[in-house]
């Protein structure tokens, strides 16, 4: 028998993951991973009102992301990479996740 | 790029975090919404849309507010948390007394050893209450920028003229006590000449007594208030560098690599 799914902690990994899958293409700012999670997602999932911050602080807190200044054209912006730590979270989070989906949907699919 | 001073005023207003992880927060924020908007801007968006839409995306709501502030809660503030307000205060209070006593008491304890408090010289009294005051004053400064780690400038700078000045009374009642001594060693002499020996090894080892503890009253004194100023004008040094960055649309604060 499967551990038992909290809903809470399901979504706060599937932002974690979005995340993390975004910064596998690469270092980018805050608002860049949130103009790109919506993007790649087709607008499915969107990180509206600050929601980002706290994610991004906690991933970064858990090494899980690494954060950096850096000066463009004067102006000072946070750049966020993925740790080789938190490509192994990725890795683990995207199974824990399909497997969550995969459970749901043999449910909702088992009276059809 | 428009201007986002009234949105980060008032989530700066609401941040209640310790620096300087307050002003990463808000530096992060500040050039998230300018680079945002600008990225919306150049495709194609108006001016006046991408703000709208800059705000809606990265502004933290309250909800986010309070998940930032729990990621970054201080270990201190995670420990107290589960006490009410006046609960927490009169326990902080008690720590800080305890604390103050326990310095004190080991302070006093190697004064007693070393013979000096057997015979004291005149102001020693009022010099240990000064140097009283100077740890007290010390540990709950201490205490509020390293372990409470507030950034509420008032509540930091309240109270911090005290050590100087504490400094300063040091000086003056040891420099005071051992004139005085002075006077008294003079007139003992001037009476009975012949116990001239006696009577000044027991000045000498009284005023050294008074001048080291003036002394070191004295350097502690200056030593924490210097360390706790420039703790303080750290943090004033970083408000005021958001501030200017609100102001002017742009923020150029050094902040180390986090």
């Amino acid at each position: 028998m499967s551990d038992p799914v909290d809903l809470q902690a399901l979504v706060r990994a599937i932002n974690q993951a979005l995340i993390l899958a975004v910064l596998r293409n690469g270092p980018k700012h805050g608002y860049q991973i949130a103009v790109e999670a919506e993007a790649s997602s087709e607008g499915m999932f969107a990180f509206q009102h600050g929601t980002l911050y706290p994610i991004l602080h906690r991933l970064e807190k858990e090494r899980l992301i690494s954060g950096r200044w850096e000066t463009v054209d004067g102006r000072r912006r946070k750049v966020y990479s993925l740790t080789a730590r938190g490509r192994e979270r990725l890795s683990d989070e995207s199974a824990h996740i399909r497997s969550a989906f995969d459970m749901l949907t043999s449910v909702l699919e088992a009276g059809e | 790029m428009s201007s986002y001073r009234a949105e980060l005023h008032e989530i700066a207003r609401q941040l209640d975090l310790p620096q300087p992880v307050r002003a990463r927060v808000l530096l992060e924020l500040a050039s998230d919404l300018a680079g945002l908007e600008a990225e919306l801007v150049s495709t194609g968006m108006s001016a006046e849309e991408a703000h709208a839409e800059a705000v809606r995306t990265l502004i933290p709501s309250p909800e986010s507010l309070r998940d930032l502030m729990e990621v970054h809660r201080p270990l201190y503030r995670r420990l107290v948390d589960r006490f009410s307000d006046p609960t927490r205060h009169r326990l902080e209070r008690a720590a800080l007394i305890l604390a103050s006593a326990a310095l004190f008491a080991v302070g006093v304890i190697r004064l007693g050893r070393s013979g000096i408090l057997a015979n004291p010289a005149p102001l020693s009294g009022p010099l240990l209450g000064v140097a009283l005051v100077v740890v007290v004053v010390s540990v709950w400064k201490t205490f509020s920028l390293a372990v409470r780690r507030e950034h509420d400038l008032a509540k930091l700078r309240s109270g911090t003229w005290i050590l100087p000045g504490a400094a300063f009374v040091a000086a003056v009642l040891a420099l005071g006590g051992s004139v005085l001594d002075l006077y008294g060693v003079s007139g003992s002499l001037e009476a009975d000449l012949t116990r001239q020996t006696t009577v000044l090894l027991a000045w000498l080892r009284r005023d050294m007594g008074l001048l080291s503890l003036g002394l070191l009253t004295s350097g502690i004194g200056l030593g924490m208030w210097l360390v706790i100023a420039s703790g303080i004008a750290r943090v004033e040094q970083t408000e005021a560098e958001i501030v200017s960055g609100f102001e002017h649309g742009t923020v150029r604060v050094q902040t180390e690599r986090s």
